[in-house]
């Protein structure tokens, strides 16, 4: 029994409305808050140093309590995590009003309707069921559902919109789990392909990538190359577009080829590819063994530069030898590249190439077969995303509804040549002006079945 | 370039001459200067808006890209959206000797903001992006008439007032305030919506907690809050409108100023 109370006091305080705007309030000052401290490289900032230097006390305690990572600490979990409490208990709440309101349909005396806040009184000399009907008529033409009693009737109309606040509440909590699914099981990967580089999708791969806490590690079994890559420019400084087109592969099959550009990703089995705008030049290599023949390939890729100009330069180890290379490109003309191969400090070649140019290098060949332009991706996987896209359309239609549609039920009831007319107020935003029109139009049916 | 910016002042002058005759009207009850105000607004509109098309056709996209465009096609929108208001809900138009001159002041800032041509980058090439910017005009338009309805009430609302203006009736200003912010939090949300959906297709994530999507979320749990305390607590009458004053100010920091203050997505072509 005292558990029980103890429980019932706890989903009281919980669902307490008051308690709703409170965490408003308080999610609405950690985000601002979280906007004014630099979150996840606050120790790295400027602020951070010149803060340190006056108040080092102030930058511990900022540390210590975690604003500089806000929304992955505790308390702000917690705080959701109630507020998703607070907005469940109370939407459990309101749909139990919802219902009993939207079924309210039960015939109102004359006393009953006199008592509403909403009312008037229509003195009937005439024929009052010429009037009903009249009535009847209008209201079935101004879109009002009406159901018949024997000495009068209910008219409802828009009472779907009812349901306004309920699936507006609703909709948070779903975007809410569409988060929270997000955090625990997102996948996100960074890749860098080069014209003609076939690319096996999988987790050494990335250059990278970072996983939610609940992420199992992707195992797939397909694969995408680059076909080519396009930038263009409005002028020198405002690119227009980048566009890769890549083709898919599975178990060595071309299955289709996509263009992927910026807001037109490539979408596979739950993987999303996104075109980024970093690119650069890529030099294309070989390195035969000449007992047998067996050529390995591979890119280097030069860094990226926006526009370059001037001369980029790029270090790799050559497979195999293990010899250090220096490679420099004159971006007027990449197709000339610039090599030094060194082994420990010794310059074992040093010599401008170009396309199709043979370095012999002891038992093996190193081939330079073409530069190429290689360009990034993003790659993300999120189940959470319908859930949140979910929650955000139900979001714009329940405040959409709640805004613009004004449910509305009137009881009429006849007696001793009086008509009582009564209308109920579902929010505080329903006024005697809400019905206004209704009421006049009534009165004017009233003197027409006088005259 | 000079015919845009000729327009562009043309329509400045008179939604200056506006401001001048609606606080002139407002301050002397004299109904006809607010009728003038409204209609050199109307007339405003017409060089606001070829200007806005001038500079559209020229630079190949729609007026939202740097801080003089968006401000320009803001208060554009502002205008049309209060003229067509006003001419349904006549009560306010006493409200236009607080809309048009902030509606003119808008327009100053956005002639000392960035006004150089930049064509469109790649990554805002969405038709995302075109909802996301026209329901975050049609949010700056809400949240004014409402603030606008807000200022009027608080005037009205002090007794010595109260004999002045008996025609206007305080319950269809409160009224009024109340829908505008609910229409204005709808767009609000369609706005944050809608940039969510482009930045998924753009980037790979929804939300990446940018200053001025952190700030435009507090925004609309601000207004969120408004409506809670509204229907729950019952804040009608002077603490909603005071209220709805400290939320406009709100929302002006959080869409014009945060730009300027963080280096933000917004920020990288808004206020270059």
């Amino acid at each position: 029994m005292l558990i029980d109370n103890k429980i019932k006091k706890l989903l009281t305080i919980l669902r307490s409305r008051r308690l709703a705007a409170v965490f408003i309030i308080l999610i609405a000052a950690f985000l601002v808050l979280s906007t004014l401290i630099p979150q996840w490289n606050w120790e790295e900032s400027g602020g951070y140093f010149y803060l340190h230097a006056s108040y080092p006390y102030l930058t511990k305690l900022i540390s210590f309590l975690g604003i500089d990572h806000v929304y992955t600490t505790w308390w702000f979990l917690s705080i959701v995590l109630i507020f998703s409490f607070n907005i469940a208990l109370n939407s459990y709440e309101r749909i139990k009003i919802v219902i009993k309101q939207l079924g309210d349909y039960r015939p109102m005396s004359s006393q009953e309707i006199a008592g509403l806040k909403i009312h008037e009184t229509i003195p009937v000399n005439n024929n009052g069921d010429e009037f009903k009907e009249k009535i009847t008529h209008t209201l079935k033409r101004k879109g009002y559902r009406i159901k018949a009693y024997a000495d009068g009737f209910v008219a409802s109309k828009h009472t779907m919109g009812l349901l306004g606040i309920p699936l507006l509440h609703l909709s948070m909590l779903i975007i809410l789990t569409g988060v929270l699914i997000t955090g625990l099981t997102f996948f996100k990967g960074h890749i860098e392909l080069s014209e003609g580089q076939l690319f096996p999708i999988g987790e050494p791969n990335f250059l990278g990538s970072s996983y939610g806490f609940l992420h199992v590690k992707p195992q797939l079994d397909f694969q995408i190359r680059l076909k080519s890559f396009h930038v263009t420019y409005w002028d020198k400084d405002h690119p227009r577009l980048y566009k890769s087109i890549v083709e898919v592969y599975k178990n060595g099959t071309p299955l289709f080829s996509k263009d992927v550009e910026m807001n037109k990703p490539l979408r596979l089995e739950g993987f999303s590819f996104y075109q980024t705008n970093y690119y650069g030049y890529s030099a294309y290599f070989g390195l035969v063994d000449k007992a047998t023949g067996y050529e390995t390939t591979g890119y280097v890729n030069f860094p990226y530069k926006k526009n370059t100009m001037g001369v980029l330069t790029q270090q790799f180890n050559i497979p195999i030898l293990g010899y250090l290379s220096i490679l420099s490109v004159d971006v007027s003309n990449p197709d000339r590249l610039s090599i030094e191969i060194l082994e420990s400090d010794k310059t074992l070649h040093y010599n401008n190439i170009k396309n199709g140019d043979v370095i012999s290098l002891g038992d093996f060949e190193l081939v330079f077969h073409n530069m190429v332009k290689w360009t990034g991706f993003y790659v993300s996987r999120d189940y959470g995303v319908p859930v949140v896209f979910t929650g955000f359309v139900l979001l714009a239609l329940s405040i959409l509804s709640f805004v613009f549609i004004i449910p509305k039920r009137l009881w009429l009831a006849y007696e001793d040549k009086r008509l009582f007319i009564g209308a109920k107020s579902y929010s505080r935003l329903t006024t005697e002006n809400t019905y206004k029109q209704e009421m006049e139009e009534m009165e004017e049916i009233e003197e027409e079945c006088e005259s | 370039m000079k015919e845009e910016i000729i327009l562009y002042w043309i329509a400045v002058s008179l939604y200056g001459f506006g401001s001048i005759f609606a606080i002139i009207g407002f301050v002397f009850k004299k109904e006809r200067l607010t009728h003038i105000a409204l209609l050199l607004c109307a007339i405003g509109l017409v060089p606001h808006g070829a200007s806005i098309l001038i500079r559209w056709i020229r630079v190949g996209h729609g007026p939202y890209i740097n801080m003089y465009e968006v401000i320009s096609s803001n208060t554009w929108v502002a205008m049309l959206f209060y003229l067509l208001v006003q001419k349904r809900l006549t009560f306010l138009k006493q409200a236009s000797f607080v809309v048009i001159p902030v509606i003119f002041l808008a327009l100053g800032f956005g002639l000392m903001a960035s006004a150089r041509d930049i064509p469109l980058p790649p990554s805002l090439r969405s038709y995302w992006l075109v909802l996301h910017v026209l329901f975050a005009k049609l949010t700056v338009g809400s949240f004014l008439i409402a603030f606008g309805s807000a200022v009027l009430y608080l005037y009205k609302d002090n007794d010595k007032h109260k004999q002045l203006l008996p025609h206007q009736s305080l319950d269809k200003l409160d009224i009024a305030i109340y829908r505008f912010n609910a229409l204005g939090f709808a767009f609000c949300v369609i706005m944050i919506i809608a940039g969510s959906i482009w930045a998924n297709n753009a980037w790979g994530r929804y939300w990446g907690f940018d200053p001025v999507e952190t700030w435009s979320l507090v925004v609309w749990l601000a207004y969120g809050l408004f409506l809670h305390l509204r229907l729950n607590r019952n804040w009608v009458g002077r603490r909603s409108a005071l209220l709805t004053i400290v939320l406009f100010f709100l929302s002006i920091v959080a869409f014009f100023f945060i730009p300027y203050l963080f280096k933000t997505v917004h920020s990288e072509y808004l206020v270059r």
